[in-house]
């Protein structure tokens, strides 16, 4: 960390804000909802203020306010929206549509807890809930990388090759309302790393052939290939582009540490204590930043553990994953989010992409502090012993395992199911 | 202050409108400000805040390691009360051994050791902030102005930050106009601390 003078201490929200002055926005459109009022508060200042030269819509509900932003980006605007949990829900339909209309909008989730019962506080579902509407998807630990992945996600879904919207995650409460040290960096340097967006009119460059356009509907006619013609070609290039955006991602990371600095990982994961790892913590953003001094507690302990703290979540790096673990005998997953009836997401998601290895580790998936339950080092530490032996009897449970529960002291006598 | 991880956690206790917040992003500002913390997180408690009612704020400020840890601060190694009325056997029990406590008290570290019945080793210090500011009539929308004031007495008490960087710390997040008052007020305040080495 270099001196005192270069750096501010601000919340995580107030670290988005600043990057959409830096990315010079051109129309912000957003509804308030806790924990993410504060972004657009902060651009509200920025543009009274003379600081920002952009149009805030104000809208009557999330679904107005992305709706709004996909017709400004269909101008070929730079826009911006931001939102958390019910908001991003009443959102769902207008999210498929922007990327129907391959616009690279940025939205940032501070992602919390959903209803019911009732909870502002953080958790993982929401952001989990919206991955198959066809967005990029990324998250973060601290609010420098809030600031520093919102330029990039600019640069990411912008680029002629990809045209995706893109998610850029952070924890409601613990990023959104903490503050932290955040090294804002000088307009005429993000300028350069930043250009102008150009907008996609050459359908050429994304896989689409003419007379299919995005954002016009095509007409609704019965032909010989369907009576939606293209929407199945159209819906194939929109996946093809995402797969391939994962390279755009590590270039437009890499080219951001070159020029300011500042890097997270690969671009795609980032690791801590992992070089001669055998067993892994595999996490994203609040679970992962805590789960560093789980690590640290461990290999005291002589535990040859790393954390594996995945930055991309759409597209999921699978290649990059199977490589990673290749050796490894054990990984834990720690999930702030649950796909019900079946097990964490994060978990599942890793399973699969590890299916079709060599070598297939053990692995043991937790659910952890939804709605905000804290997340305690010492719990976190028991459920990594309790995933060593099991891992060492190779036995599965089939039940999911939640870490944290407070069962006996909220008197929820429920009895377990057999 | 020998946290195996050298961070030292720091939590506020108030009640809504005392200005608890504000008082945890001062304490960071100075920190980071003093030269002798290289990184520092401040938060709230994650709740919805009501006037009056008893709310929390933290700090975490650390001389060497980045902050990691995101977790809620149960035992902190000071404890800063600006209002008596809300203090609990729990809050002085769960301040580590060596820790502080910081009070805003018309009683004396000896009293407030004995009226509470402390045993753990702590430093405690007192300022009778409310008699600070009824003298001076200090009140904003009739709630008496502790937050800056204590922050003083904290000087006094925690010799890593200095009131030097703790004025420049108020003027920083407060603005000049402002910040040029509440800095007087915490300078003001910082001589009449009280202090009781364990």
């Amino acid at each position: 960390m270099t001196s005192v003078e270069e750096y501010q201490i601000m919340t995580g929200n107030h670290a988005a804000a600043n990057a959409c002055k830096g990315a010079r926005v051109q129309v912000v459109a957003a509804y308030p909802i806790t924990p993410q009022s504060p972004v657009v508060e902060k651009i509200s200042f920025f543009i009274e203020n003379g600081e920002l030269n952009a149009r805030m819509v104000r809208v009557e509900s999330e679904q107005s306010a992305l709706t709004a932003c996909v017709a400004a980006s269909a101008t070929g605007v730079r826009v911006y929206t931001a939102t958390s949990s019910h908001g991003l829900l009443l959102m769902y339909e207008i999210l498929c549509w922007a990327a129907g209309n391959r616009l690279p909008i940025v939205m940032n989730i501070a992602m919390r807890s959903v209803g019911a019962p009732w909870s502002v506080w953080t958790d993982h579902q929401d952001a989990f809930t919206v991955r198959d509407t066809g967005w990029i998807q990324m998250f973060c630990e601290d609010n420098q990388e809030i600031y520093d992945t919102n330029l990039q996600a600019y640069r990411i879904a912008e680029d002629p090759s990809v045209y995706v919207p893109t998610f850029v995650n952070y924890d409601g409460y613990i990023l959104s309302h903490t503050s932290m040290l955040v090294k804002l960096e000088p307009q005429k340097k993000i300028d350069e790393f930043l250009p102008p967006l150009k907008h996609h009119l050459n359908l050429g460059d994304m896989n689409i052939v003419k007379g299919v356009c995005p954002v016009t509907t095509p007409h609704i006619v019965k032909r010989e290939e369907g009576t939606a013609p293209g929407y199945y070609e159209f819906r194939y290039s929109l996946q093809r582009s995402i797969e391939h955006s994962i390279n755009k991602v590590k270039e437009v990371h890499d080219l951001f540490a070159e020029k300011f600095g500042r890097s997270y990982g690969n671009g795609i994961y980032k690791t801590y204590r992992a070089e001669d790892a055998e067993m892994y913590i595999f996490a994203v953003g609040s679970v992962a930043s805590e789960s560093r001094l789980v690590i640290d507690k461990l290999r005291e302990k002589g535990i040859k553990i790393g954390l594996i703290s995945l930055k991309l979540f759409r597209p999921f790096p699978t290649k990059y994953l199977r490589e990673l673990f290749k050796d490894a005998k054990l990984i834990v997953v720690f999930d702030r989010d649950i796909g019900y009836g079946y097990e964490g997401i994060l978990c599942y998601e890793l399973k699969s992409a590890l299916y079709q290895s060599k070598n297939r580790p053990f692995i043991k998936g937790y659910i952890v502090g939804l709605g905000g339950r804290d997340i305690i080092t010492s719990d976190l530490i028991e459920g990594v012993y309790r995933a060593i032996n099991l891992g060492k009897k190779n036995e599965y449970s089939e039940q999911t395992e939640f870490i944290g529960l407070k069962l006996d002291e909220l008197d929820f006598l429920q009895k377990e199911v057999k | 202050m020998s946290d195996v991880e050298e961070i030292t956690e720091i939590a506020i206790f108030g009640r809504g409108g005392q200005g608890c917040v504000l008082a945890s992003q001062i304490i960071v500002e100075a920190a980071y400000l003093s030269g002798n913390y290289k990184d520092v997180v401040a938060f709230p408690s994650f709740g919805a805040e009501r006037r009056g009612a008893p709310v929390q704020a933290f700090a975490r400020i650390s001389k060497n390691k980045k902050i990691w840890t995101r977790a809620q601060i149960q035992r902190p190694d000071i404890a800063i009360v600006l209002d008596e009325t809300v203090i609990t056997p729990d809050i002085i029990k769960n301040i580590k051994e060596n820790g502080i406590l910081i009070i805003n008290s018309e009683k004396t570290p000896e009293e407030l050791k004995n009226y509470y019945n402390i045993t753990n080793n702590i430093k405690i210090a007192s300022a009778n902030i409310n008699k600070f500011c009824i003298e001076r009539d200090l009140y904003l929308e009739d709630i008496p102005i502790v937050n800056t004031p204590i922050l003083g007495v904290l000087t006094k008490a925690l010799d890593s930050i200095d009131l030097e960087s703790m004025i420049k710390a108020i003027i920083k997040v407060m603005g000049i106009k402002k910040g040029e008052f509440n800095s007087s007020l915490a300078e003001e305040a910082a001589k009449l601390t009280m202090l009781l080495n364990f």
